[in-house]
């Protein structure tokens, strides 16, 4: 049972994964296959009807969730183009700037770029008191966001401001606010992408280094990713429901790929061994990490984590099987042993499937 | 909490904005850390990537010279294990040392302050150097090569680097000709090289070079008007431009002239 479930449904997702739960139970019981086993009476069957329809008409009015799998779709579509319109209203608007901005007065350009964030943050304000959905709420807030990026760098660009990482703590911030505001995922990622980049690069800037040089040695970005994996275990998110879920994913990819790189992308490191036994152990790490996190994610439920986490044990298993195997062994055989190595991985997630059911089945 | 977030977003965006501008007023307080006259040779035009991007930039242009001396290059002359030490580089490794490349090699470029002397006796050195090197290899191989010639190279060259302005700025008193602008410095090691016919042996030696200095300066209204009709008629474009740096050691274009037209 999932973090959702165990509450009361106080969010979008919430609700939405609660309506799917009573459509599925009223479609399956509408088959003849479960009609055999389990025979609701008429006046049951009545009660159980309406319980479903009143449940659903509740949850659409209070979270405009979709009750039908073609409201499902449609929504899905909807999704995806107000995210892309948001993009693309960002790009126009940021593109409009460039091709004016030249020909305004200093004040003027700095009115403008600083009013711009507002009234973008005023609209998803005014947007989100009149719909339940979010989509043009999230649409606007995105613009907010890019119209903050650009009113800052514009102004460093005016004023010939030397490059600082104060930016990304304050675009950070401000990315977060919004994403708790409106309970938005893709700013909570971005919001957190730049909180990591933000401290990992003040960490750099302190001990004398240019900031832009935070992910050299990526060791600090992994601890800091890591940090981040851990934030949805300290702070309960009732409201929020969805977003443990995207603290748990930015963190263990910002994680994986940091190691990655420490084990295959000849990038410094901060530890003092030869550079060939600092790649052995990032791999050896990315191999074990890997293998526990898979494990972590099963056993709680955190498919997203299981899946980032079998994506990267996959990579680590097979570059490592590369560097052995690929100068000396005829290609056709490389292949061959990884298909089998293939076969045997899906044996093995087979088998863990196998085991989880037998144990998901009541005594 | 969803109030909170939305008052602490609105909050940042004011914050940050209140920030940025007192920043920049607080930069031009004051009598500036550096008045110096340039030319288009310092200060070209920036590249537009964008045709519709109509802000004017120019690009800061610099040298820090290494030299073919006798066949072997060799670090800036302000490059010493004193200015390293200043900068923060640890130096505790002889460059003679086995370790050293990678120990060297391990140390990440540091923030620091430069000095460019502009049109000085750095820049008479360079053109002197590059003078005796031409006549030293008239004879040999490259003679067929065509002679290296200055016009239109940056007479801005490093002459110094340190930790902080106010430091540099006394070993550098004149804020007319040296201008002292943030950079990132790294460390290098200079190989030992042996004797070879008239050209002597050197010794291992620790030697930096100057990374990156930030070189985009926007050019505000109503003096980027110039440039864009400049840009209409690109060529033989002269100006010398006015650049301020203020407390906060960021530019700031104060005057373009463009020559007087020439009788006829």
């Amino acid at each position: 049972m999932g973090e959702a479930e165990r509450r009361p449904v106080t969010s979008q997702s919430g609700a939405q994964q609660s309506a799917d739960r009573v459509r599925l139970l009223r479609e399956e019981l509408a088959t003849p296959e479960l009609q055999r086993v389990l025979a609701l009476s008429p006046e049951q069957q009545k009660r159980f009807d309406d319980w479903a329809a009143d449940r659903l008409a509740q949850l659409a009015e209070r979270f405009d969730v979709d009750t039908t799998v073609s409201e499902e779709r449609v929504s899905w579509g909807m999704r995806i183009v107000s995210t892309l319109g948001g993009i693309a209203i960002c790009a126009a608007v940021v593109l409009f700037f460039l091709r004016y901005w030249g020909n305004l007065g200093t004040p003027v350009q700095a009115v403008i770029v600083c009013a711009a964030p507002l009234a973008a943050l005023a609209g998803a304000e005014f947007a989100a008191a009149r719909e339940r959905t979010l989509y043009f709420t999230g649409l606007l807030a995105l613009m907010a966001f890019v119209l903050f990026v650009m009113n800052l760098a514009a102004l460093a660009s005016i004023f010939n401001f030397e490059s600082t990482e104060r930016a990304l703590l304050a675009w950070g911030a401000f990315a977060l606010g919004l994403a708790y505001r409106y309970g938005l995922r893709l700013l909570l990622a971005a919001g957190l992408l730049l909180a990591i980049s933000y401290a990992a690069a003040a960490v750099t800037a302190q001990f004398g280094y240019r900031w832009l040089d935070f992910s050299d040695r990526p060791e600090l970005v992994a601890i800091l990713a890591v940090l981040v994996f851990c934030v949805p275990l300290a702070i309960p998110h009732p409201r929020c429901a969805d977003f443990p879920a995207v603290y748990r994913l930015v963190g263990s990819i910002v994680f994986f790929l940091c190691i990655l790189s420490l084990a295959e992308s000849d990038v410094p490191s901060y530890l003092p061994f030869r550079h060939v036994n600092i790649e052995r152990l990032y791999e050896f790490v990315g191999l074990l990490v890997s293998a526990g996190a898979i494990w972590l994610g099963i056993v709680r439920h955190w498919y997203g984590l299981a899946n980032v986490s079998a994506a990267s044990f996959v990579i680590f298993l097979f570059t490592r099987l590369y560097r052995w195997w690929w100068d000396w062994m005829p290609k056709y055989l490389f292949f061959a042993v990884i298909g089998a190595l293939g076969i045997a991985l899906v044996l093995v997630f087979k088998r863990l499937r196998g085991r989880m059911a037998r144990k998901a089945v009541p005594a | 909490m969803k109030r909170a977030s939305l008052v602490a977003a609105a909050a940042i965006l004011l914050v940050a904005d209140a920030f940025a501008l007192i920043h920049a007023r607080w930069n031009r307080l004051g009598p500036p850390e550096t008045d110096i006259t340039l030319t288009e040779r310092e200060l070209p035009l920036g590249y537009n990537a964008d045709e519709e991007d109509t802000s004017v930039t120019l690009d800061l242009r610099w040298m820090d010279i290494s030299w073919e001396a006798f066949g072997q290059e060799q670090g800036p002359r302000w490059a010493n294990p004193d200015i390293l030490r200043e900068l923060g580089f640890d130096t505790s490794v002889p460059p003679s040392d086995p370790r050293a490349i990678e120990f060297y090699n391990r140390q990440r470029p540091r923030r620091a302050f430069v000095a460019l002397e502009y049109d000085g006796p750095a820049w008479q050195t360079h053109v002197k150097d590059t003078a005796r090197q031409a006549r030293e290899q008239g004879s040999g191989a490259q003679a067929r090569l065509p002679l290296h010639t200055h016009d239109g190279e940056t007479r801005l060259i490093v002459v110094d680097a340190g930790s902080a302005v106010a430091r540099l700025r006394r070993r550098h008193p004149d804020r007319h000709s040296v201008m002292i602008v943030p950079a990132v410095v790294r460390i290098t090691l200079e190989l030992a090289a042996r004797a070879n016919g008239d050209q002597p042996a050197r010794p291992a030696r620790l030697s930096a070079a100057v990374q990156q200095i930030p070189a985009s300066i926007h050019v505000p209204e109503p003096l980027s008007d110039l440039f864009r009709r400049w840009q209409r008629n690109p060529s033989q474009i002269k100006y010398r431009v006015r650049l301020l740096y203020g407390a906060e050691n960021e530019p700031w274009v104060a005057a373009v002239e463009t020559p007087a037209p020439s009788n006829p």
